[in-house]
């Protein structure tokens, strides 16, 4: 087993964490344990730990603020929302964003936090009232979509048809013969 | 206008009762809120900072709920009135450290208050007295839906209401209680209870949130997850678990009585030995001592006296309320003596502890305490 934040060494800390019933893992090999200050498991937080983690574990996200000359330097590249100038680096070393459009820039670190620190990582709760019906047409188109990848999977044409359709009349676009999706 | 004007004096505050208030002192629901177009207050700069404020301040003064409320910016308040507000759970204590463009609404009765500019740029929390989570839930909500139309919310069909900490994100709910667990601290399961309540995913805090210790055996207990769940759902566990954290220590309280009365009556006893005699007391022996009258009053040793006279105290021996009466400030030696000063004045008229008709509820002599005979 490899470990999960430098992705080099033979993972040999392994770690585990029931979180409201469900258990989280996470193996590390020795130097990057110390590091994350493992020494001690009773202040230790799952949540805390992959916070700080995954630095080295996948490229960055190119930015467009940041020249081509310096992205040669891979340590240093970090990703900046355009909206307030807040980057990655400090989002890591905070735990917090500076706008809200900096869930967007920083997607991917985002979620990768999320999913250890909630019950789910998708939203269910409250909608504003003025944005409901816009978002309740985004969900069904999600559905569908999500209905129709599955429907081309298990080579349901027939099902994946009726869907494209309705995902079209959604959209406001005409709905067309369906003759497509033969194979 | 003096904030000690505004808010009710302590003992009308400690008068105000709810369900279960035996036990469950307080429940809250807050909600954390941005507006679109703005940073974070963290991120943002003063100017920015001061504009956001300038733009929400205005929307949430017109709601319909909080028309009585007084309005209140940061930089206008001196520092024991911020601090008056931390004691009664108004405000943080993060954002009693804020200066200009934050501020707070505060509805007069206390029951609501609105941070503005805090670590989001809303925090509106719902505060009632007892095992009332659904009630302040309501009323919270029924508030962030009126300002729905006035501010443009930042929100994401994904991901929710997006908050400055990912660990609000989604829902941005916080529903806590207050609880006070006299009983389970004294049998010593606490501990276990509390590591119990961990493992469903809350949290469990002292008296004033994040990072302070149980003082006076009050415990508050939150949710900690916000995203991937409805808020009623949230509410829904919360509820269940304060059920049985209810249940657990009536049970201890009644063990206490049946097993170690004389635990119990010792405890109670010093407790009011000390608050009624001390020349003086600082806050956190003030609080911890309170709590042993508080059970003792709820066992029934204070004939004809009530718990909201506990309350009261335990509201006036805090530094910012006890200093209200007092010319300037006070050092902290001298805080302590104004403080025993002030206990013996109010509990003045408060006869010692009867514990006679509980003694021949069983055999006090099989129920020495070991530990405190053995170490003489």
């Amino acid at each position: 087993m490899i470990c999960q934040s430098c992705q080099k060494n033979e993972a040999t800390v392994h770690l585990t964490q029931v979180v409201a019933g469900e258990t989280k893992k996470v193996d590390l090999c020795q130097a990057c344990a110390k590091e994350k200050g493992l020494n001690d498991p009773a202040g230790f937080s799952l949540a805390d730990l992959l916070m700080g983690m995954g630095e080295n574990a996948e490229p960055k996200p190119p930015t467009p603020s940041i020249s081509p000359e310096k992205k040669k330097k891979r340590k240093a590249v970090t990703a900046v929302c355009l909206s307030c100038g807040y980057d990655e680096e400090a989002f890591q070393k905070s735990g917090r964003l500076g706008c809200p459009d900096c869930y967007t820039a920083f997607t991917k670190k985002v979620s990768k936090v999320l999913k250890s620190m909630h019950r789910g990582v998708e939203h269910v709760g409250k909608v504003p009232e003025r944005l409901k019906s816009r978002f309740a047409v985004a969900d069904r188109i999600r559905v569908l979509e999500q209905e129709l990848d599955e429907a081309v999977a298990s080579e349901n044409y027939e099902k994946a048809a009726k869907c494209r359709d309705e995902i079209r009349e959604i959209k406001g676009g005409p709905a067309p013969e369906s003759a497509l999706m033969e194979s | 206008m003096k904030i000690s004007d505004y808010l009710a004096p302590p003992d009308a505050a400690a008068k105000r009762t709810g369900p279960k208030d035996q036990i469950v002192m307080s429940s809250r629901v807050r909600l954390a809120r941005n507006v679109a177009g703005h940073s974070f207050p963290g991120h943002a700069k003063k100017t920015e900072r001061v504009a956001s404020y300038e733009c929400i301040r205005p929307v949430i003064e017109q709601v319909d709920q909080l028309e009585d409320a007084i309005s209140l910016s940061m930089d206008k308040m001196g520092s024991l009135d911020k601090q008056l507000l931390v004691e009664r759970h108004l405000i943080s204590r993060e954002h009693a450290a804020k200066g200009a463009g934050s501020g707070v609404l505060l509805k007069n009765d206390e029951s609501v208050s609105v941070m503005i500019n805090e670590e989001d740029h809303l925090r509106m929390q719902a505060l009632l007295p007892g095992l009332q989570i659904n009630e302040a839930w309501a009323l919270v909500d029924a508030i962030d839906s009126s300002l729905e139309d006035g501010l443009d919310y930042a929100f994401s069909p994904t991901l929710g209401y997006l908050t400055a900490c990912p660990t609000n994100l989604g829902t941005g709910i916080r529903v806590s209680a207050m609880l006070h667990l006299p009983g389970l601290v004294l049998s010593e399961h606490v501990n276990q209870i509390v590591q119990a309540v961990q493992k469903l995913g809350l949290a469990v805090r002292g008296l004033y949130g994040e990072g302070s210790e149980a003082l006076g055996n009050v415990f508050q207990i939150s949710n900690q997850m916000t995203l991937g769940e409805k808020e009623e759902q949230i509410v829904e566990r919360l509820n269940k678990v304060l059920a049985q954290l209810i249940e657990h220590e009536e049970n201890a309280r009644e063990s206490l009585l049946e097993k170690k009365s004389g635990r119990l009556f010792d405890e109670v006893g010093r407790a009011y030995g000390i608050l009624t005699n001390a020349h003086s007391i600082a806050s956190k022996e003030t609080m911890n001592l309170l709590s042993q009258m508080r059970l003792g009053i709820d066992m029934g040793f204070f004939p004809g006296v009530q718990r909201t006279l506990v309350d009261e105290l335990f509201i006036k021996a805090q530094p910012a309320h006890l200093q209200l009466g007092e010319e300037g400030k006070l050092g902290a030696e001298e805080r302590d003596v104004a403080r025993a000063r002030m206990l013996r004045e109010c509990l003045s008229k408060i006869d010692r502890p009867d514990t006679a008709p509980f003694e021949n509820l069983n055999d006090l002599e099989s129920d020495s305490n070991p530990e405190s005979e053995s170490a003489e």
